[in-house]
């Protein structure tokens, strides 16, 4: 029997040979995906803790067509290929999936997942796909797919420039005129809350208008890290909790809103 | 150095407008021709300067050329100017840099905005633009949401709750109340603002200003020709603007605007005034935190005394040192978003000719001040203006 643990919001459990990950959430004691989760998520999350127990994985087999392999590169820095012979990931047909040496694995639900309201996970899903369609052109404010791209690993892997002092978001050129090196330092993934705020459903920017009704408005936290860098991220599983000033967080990667057929990963805050 | 007047300014009322750019450009230019004293024919002017973000569905590239084309100023040299909601307080500073070089003797310096021709998801995608797009908007946050983290923070920090804003929206409504040009003519009784309907916790529909139609026109001269115009001038006594970080989270501090510090700075030292001297200020309070912060920034209230300032009403018109937002401000007069900054100016202009409704005149003002912000504070822009040439 396997032994459960929280993890950026989602339930893992692993051994030396097999690290396993699920959604917090299940319907009718099936795990099912949160209102920003998707396999991509999961994996990232997954390799996230993998390497957090000093695993050295920089690559992995992988025939899944429901992750986005390029995010997933970004965000963990593993390789994602046909078949070697060492590490599979495999998507399971519930909000899960593992990453394991063996492609014979037999894993359990974990107890204690969140029961999601139906009404709730059949409107978030309808939602997505409607967004997600590539029909859909959000009257929001347009950002391409080029400059989305520009700022990912940054976004996904909170990689910063150091110059003198931590610098994230990161920058062209410092107070002198000259160039700033490239991102190379990962901040620490928690947080504190200076701010916060909920955005009504009328007042969400249109890239959130499909789904802003249905989560009762959008929230968005002004958070400090220890690094002493600043950042702004919307909350992420906060429908039963309210934030605080002084709370701490943790970033997580999830999916943020899809344009143009394409789903728009980020990072989000997920209260500690 | 040349010193600079406004020998005319007008406005079209702000709101919701039938008529199109062209149509309320004219109307503005038109009162501001007017409200010259003598001789003004706008064969006069040497060039132009109107801000606009270009909200509408409308002419976007070259619309200075177009409208100066419809108000009879073809042919001269005019140009768009852009900073988000301060666009036409830059306008103002660019015109007055025109004189003050020497390069141009009369000049216009206005602003347009029109915001309610589109569907409600355009008008998202416009009100969007401004603020920073590729960390604060993939945050989920529009202006509201982002005047909504400074409004919590300050709470944090000072001794300030909701309260303090729901007195400044209370006091601009009544500002505005008799104030013919304003979008939004009531009274708002602080129960009822109070308990709005929440836009971005904390800050309720009363803390935040309308979209609105409108446009505003200032005529500037120098001061070799400016008698030729009038023997009333009001001087524009000096001009400062600067700029910040455009994202929140790269500012050193969110319960201060240093854009408006440092412009603010820069014009009393121009002026040789100091905060004690201003008799009204027109400041951007698209939010009603803004007003509070702007309060701290430009001098009249200390550090953390803003929501003080605003409890005891010592912005209120005819009450205090110096009467804040005499027009009703953004949040009742209304915040075309181009057209604001000169909209400010026309406040003042007028207010200090004597020439406003003479139930909102502020008694015995000499001095005014215009204080016109772009996003959150990227971008801020600071006159003063004075009955005498050398105040």
């Amino acid at each position: 029997m396997l032994e459960y643990s929280n993890w950026q919001g989602y339930m893992v459990s692993f051994d030396s040979e097999s690290f396993h990950i699920f959604s917090s959430w299940q319907l009718q004691s099936i795990p099912v995906f949160g209102p920003d989760s998707d396999y991509t998520t999961l994996a990232i999350s997954l390799v996230n803790l993998m390497h957090s127990k000093g695993v050295d994985i920089d690559n992995v087999s992988c025939n899944q067509s429901d992750i986005d392999l390029e995010v997933l590169k970004i965000a963990s820095g593993i390789e994602v290929q046909s078949d070697d012979g060492g590490w599979n990931l495999i998507c399971h047909d519930d909000a899960s999936l593992s990453i394991t040496k063996s492609l014979d694995i037999n894993v359990s639900k974990p107890d204690g997942l969140f029961e999601i309201d139906p009404e709730l996970y059949h409107q978030i899903n309808q939602a997505w796909e409607k967004e997600s369609s590539i029909e859909n052109v959000s009257q929001g404010a347009y950002i391409s797919s080029q400059q989305y791209n520009e700022s990912l690993s940054s976004r996904l892997k909170l990689l910063a420039q150091f110059d003198h002092k931590t610098i994230w978001p990161p920058r062209q050129l410092n107070d002198d005129g000259t160039p700033i090196n490239n991102p190379e330092v990962q901040l620490n993934r928690t947080c504190k809350i200076e701010s916060w705020t909920k955005l009504s459903a009328a007042g969400a920017p249109s890239e959130f208008s499909i789904r802003a009704p249905i989560l009762d408005g959008i929230s968005t936290v002004y958070v400090l890290f220890e690094e002493g860098n600043r950042g702004v991220f919307l909350l992420t599983d906060d429908q039963n909790k309210k934030p605080e000033i002084g709370l701490s967080g943790e970033i997580v990667v999830r999916k943020i809103y899809s344009q143009e057929g394409e789903i728009r990963y980020g990072t989000k805050v997920q209260l500690i | 150095m040349v010193d600079v007047a406004i020998i005319g300014a007008g406005q079209t009322k702000y709101g919701n407008h039938a008529s199109g750019l062209k149509g309320m450009w004219a109307e503005a230019a038109k009162n501001a021709f007017e409200s010259v004293d003598q001789n003004f024919h706008p064969n006069r002017i040497d060039e132009a300067f109107i801000g606009s973000v270009a909200f509408g569905g409308s002419q976007l590239g070259n619309t200075a050329a177009l409208l100066t084309e419809h108000s009879a100023m073809k042919g001269i040299s005019v140009r768009r100017v852009e900073n988000a909601c301060a666009s036409s307080g830059f306008a103002l500073r660019d015109a007055w840099m025109a004189i003050k070089s020497g390069q141009a003797d009369v000049v216009v310096a206005g602003g347009i905005e029109k915001m309610n021709d589109l569907t409600p998801e355009r008008k998202r995608f416009w009100l969007g633009v401004s603020g920073d797009t590729e960390w604060e908007r993939l945050a989920g946050l529009t202006f509201p949401g982002t005047y909504a983290l400074m409004a919590r923070r300050y709470f944090h920090e000072f001794d300030s709750t909701h309260d303090d804003l729901v007195n400044i929206s209370v006091k601009n409504h009544m500002h505005g109340l008799h104030n013919e040009f304003a979008h939004l003519r009531k009274d708002v009784s602080f129960e009822k603002a109070k308990n709005g309907f929440m836009v971005a916790d904390p800050l309720t529909l009363y803390d935040c200003c309308p979209t609105s139609d409108g446009a505003s026109c200032v005529v500037l001269a120098a001061d070799h020709v400016v008698r030729e115009f009038t023997d009333d001038p009001l001087w524009l006594l000096s001009s400062g603007a600067a700029s910040d970080n455009l994202a929140l989270h790269d500012r050193p501090s969110i319960t201060q605007l240093m854009a408006t510090q440092k412009a603010a700075k820069t014009a009393y030292s121009m002026a040789g005034l100091n905060p004690n001297d201003i008799d009204l200020a027109e400041v951007h309070d698209c939010f009603t935190i803004a007003e509070l912060l702007a309060t701290e920034d430009l001098g009249f209230a200390a550090r953390g005394e803003g929501g003080k300032f605003a409890r005891q009403g010592l912005g209120r018109r005819n009450e205090g040192d110096v009467c804040i937002n005499p027009s009703g401000g953004l949040k009742s007069k209304g915040h075309p978003l181009g057209a604001t900054g000169t909209g400010q100016a026309v406040e003042v202009f007028k207010q200090l000719k004597g020439t406003v409704e003479s139930s909102r005149l502020v008694r015995d003002a000499e001095i005014g001040m215009t204080h016109n912000v772009g996003g959150s504070g990227a971008t801020c822009a600071v006159h003063i203006f004075g009955r005498e040439r050398n105040a």
